[in-house]
């Protein structure tokens, strides 16, 4: 067993220490003019078979639906979806293959902080010299942000994971207390106006929790990012400017005030000690009165039997709201073979409305111009649409700052089992913050 | 005494190279087994050689461009310093420790159970094929449901009115129920192969300890147990290698928690691969268990083992 375990691990990392390939490893493409479209699908096409690239992504409906239609307008391209299973999936199999140089793998989605990590190790180009300065104003400028690393443009944004209080009416009105505005009964600017404080939060999940006996708050698995943006509230940074020292930032007492603060509201029964396979189950089950939720469940009401609702992100009392937004985005492999060919279907994501429109019926998009809109198109006026226009303006109004380090992935698996020690009581909060900052500074070892 | 000269009787040295003509050429063994060791070359030792390989480089970056470089034994003391590597020594020892003993000795028992079982053996020897024929993945589903907080085993202690467990999401315990799901998942097998050993046992031979007036504990002592040494050494030696390499129960069930009490090597030599990108750190780890398996898999045949096993 050790053997085949070796085995495997040795032929995952063949050749994973990348020997040198430079960032200068893209094909020279110019920078193409706003708005002009390309010609390398034209070009492709009269060299004969068209070119096939590969993407591999999850399941979510939105890469099938680029696939098909990207195909289905660019006949000297053939996107080929690799569905890589879970959403954390891709990333895995991305580094496996990226480990191994793997000239058939062309685009790849990847987590948040994942694209900086690759780019460091030379796994993947950066988009630079495929979008011009103008072209890069089409992403809403905090999602531009995420993925501008050292002045480089390191991936398409694909999504946004802005932060909303997701709300089980029924519990409330059990409990005999109002809730926080929503966006069932009015507009986006009352709804953000009058967002609760966590304290607030804290204080009527623990009265719900004790007059209905169900529990008053919820941080779903799996998404322990969530106290990232929390911790910014109170002032706390993850790492340095240059994202290469932890120690005198993650080790600050903004992140043990807030460590003791989700603690507390754990212990006290305000929050339920989630089980670590709980999602939002528990939730759409109408066994708990407020879940933290994430864009991508901005339909969420639609699927549950309680009269749902979704209110603003919390903000800790007296300080700034400011809420998650990094999430999905596409990166180019640098050693696939067809990086013209996979450039133009990024740039086609990107910049082609006609791409945009899948978020439609979907989460909320990176790009400007259909966020900015989603704040006035009528299509959102009505609940739950409108839980969308509610994540535009969070988005837009409250961007909390993204680490960035080389380290990112390091840390954040770090981050995932420390909080979750911290949320169920294995570990004090000053014990928690002391080993994260110790695990991610060894993991910053070999970047300094 | 009486035992070495049944088994011979029973078992006449074969003298191959005495036999039929085809099988006289010095060659023909070698020939036979070559499939094998050039499977073992390819598969194993291939991958021991380029994995120690991966494990003394490293990599240094600038913006954009990494350069592998060899960096001797930095990996291995990367990983022994880290300050999780000695959560992971512990958490795989403690695992195994305990894991192993269980699991040998609640199938061993269920195979001596098996042979008095008359009648129903059949059928329970078929119920222990259930486990077996559940992948660890669908095993560990069944056992998260049942442990969850408001799952099967919390709703009977519940009903006998007493206190609901953490179980998994508990420091104190998700290691041993970790434990607990491993030994269901592997007795069924076990117990199946304990009782193909016991039934090859003549049973004159333990007749015959009877009536040399030895009791039963003594008849196992030192007639039954001596004639599974075999069968011992080899779940001995298949657990220690296989619990030493314990991982998917980190992955599907504690993520490495509560407090790294199930952060096993593999689970960290996993993230450090996956998560990380740090091959030589992860193939360091692993080179390192497989160095400590190895040992254990030769004390073991040193105490165990005999010049027949």
């Amino acid at each position: 067993v050790t053997l085949v375990s070796l085995g495997l691990l040795t032929t995952a990392c063949a050749g994973a220490t990348n020997p040198g390939s430079p960032t200068g490893g893209s094909v020279a493409v110019e920078p193409t003019a706003a708005g002009e479209p390309s010609s390398s699908a034209e070009q492709s096409s009269a060299g004969g078979a068209p070119v096939t690239i590969s993407l591999v992504a999850n399941g979510e409906p939105r890469y099938a639906g680029w696939v098909k239609a990207f195909n289905a307008t660019h006949p000297g391209i053939q996107v080929k979806l690799e569905d890589s299973g879970a959403s954390g999936g891709a990333a895995n199999v991305a580094a496996l293959r990226f480990g191994q140089k793997d000239p058939t793998l062309d685009i790849t989605s990847d987590e948040v902080g994942f694209d900086i990590q690759w780019f460091t190790k030379g796994w993947i180009d950066p988009l630079d010299t495929y979008f011009s300065a103008e072209e890069l104003k089409a992403f809403v400028p905090s999602r531009l942000a995420d993925e501008t690393y050292q002045g480089h443009f390191l991936g398409v944004p694909v999504t946004n994971s802005t932060l909303m209080l997701g709300l089980n009416l029924d519990l409330f009105k059990q409990a005999g207390v109002e809730p926080p505005p929503g966006m069932k009964e009015t507009g986006v600017d009352a709804v953000a106006n009058g967002a609760w404080t966590w304290e607030k939060v804290a204080e009527v999940a623990k009265t719900i929790q004790e007059k209905t006996g169900m529990p008053g708050l919820q941080f779903p698995k799996g998404e322990m990012w969530v106290m990232y943006p929390l911790g910014e509230q109170l002032g706390g940074n993850v790492t340095s400017p240059d994202g290469l020292t932890v120690k005198g930032f993650l080790d600050g007492p903004a992140w043990l005030q807030l460590a003791k603060w989700f603690q507390d509201v754990h212990a006290s029964g305000a929050a339920t000690v989630m089980n670590p396979e709980w999602g939002y189950e528990e939730f759409t089950a109408g066994k708990v009165a407020m879940v933290e939720l994430v864009a991508e469940q901005n339909t969420i009401c639609l699927t549950v039997k309680f009269e749902c609702d979704v209110a603003a992100e919390p903000h800790f009392q007296g300080v700034q709201p400011k809420s998650a937004r990094g999430s999905n985005a596409l990166v180019l492999s640098a050693f696939s073979q067809h990086k013209k060919e996979a450039a133009e279907f990024l740039r086609w994501v990107a910049l082609d409305p006609a791409a945009w429109k899948i978020f439609e019926e979907d989460t909320l998009p990176s790009q400007d111009a259909p966020v900015t809109k989603t704040l006035t198109d009528p299509a959102y006026d009505k609940f739950p649409a409108s839980v969308k226009r509610l994540a535009a303006y969070q988005q837009l109004n409250w961007p909390a700052d993204q680490p960035k380090s080389p380290a990112d992935p390091e840390i954040w698996r770090v981050w995932d089992e420390v909080w979750l020690d911290i949320q169920t009581g294995a570990k004090t909060p000053a014990e928690g913050i002391q080993e994260l900052t110790e695990r991610a500074d060894e993991a910053l070892n070999i970047y300094r | 005494m009486a035992t070495r000269r049944l088994r011979d009787k029973r078992r006449p040295a074969v003298r191959y190279h005495e036999g039929s003509p085809s099988l006289r050429h010095w060659w023909l063994p070698y020939a036979l087994l070559s499939p094998a060791i050039f499977l073992i070359v390819v598969f194993g030792l291939s991958a021991i050689v380029g994995g120690f390989v991966v494990s003394l480089q490293g990599e240094r970056f600038s913006s954009g461009h990494a350069e592998t470089l060899f960096v001797g034994l930095r990996n291995y003391v990367a990983v022994i310093g880290s300050s999780i590597f000695a959560k992971s020594v512990l958490a795989t020892a403690e695992y195994n420790l305990v894991a192993n003993p269980l699991l040998v000795g609640s199938a061993l028992a269920i195979g001596i159970a098996l042979t008095r079982a008359g009648r129903l053996a059949t059928f329970f020897q078929s119920t222990l094929l259930l486990s077996v024929c559940l992948s660890w993945t669908v095993t560990l589903l069944i056992w998260r449901s049942i442990l969850s907080e408001g799952g099967l085993a919390n709703g009977i202690l519940a009903a006998l009115n007493l206190p609901t467990q953490p179980f998994y999401t508990s420091a104190s315990q998700a290691l041993w129920v970790t434990v607990a799901i491993s030994a269901w998942a592997g007795i069924g097998f076990w117990s199946l192969v304990f009782l193909g050993a016991l039934r090859a046992i003549n049973p004159e031979v333990i007749e015959a300890a009877a009536l040399d007036g030895a009791s039963a504990i003594q008849r196992f002592r030192y007639v039954v147990l001596p004639m599974m040494r075999r069968t011992l050494l080899l779940a001995s030696v298949v657990l220690t290698a296989s619990n030493a390499t314990v991982f998917v129960p980190a992955q599907l069930l504690t993520l490495g928690g509560p407090d790294n009490s199930t952060h096993f090597i593999m689970y960290e030599a996993s993230q450090k691969l996956f998560y990380d990108g740090r091959p030589g750190e992860a193939v360091a780890l692993v080179g390192l268990l497989m160095i400590v398996v190895f040992g254990l898999v030769f004390i073991q045949f040193r105490i165990v083992g005999s010049d027949d096993a």
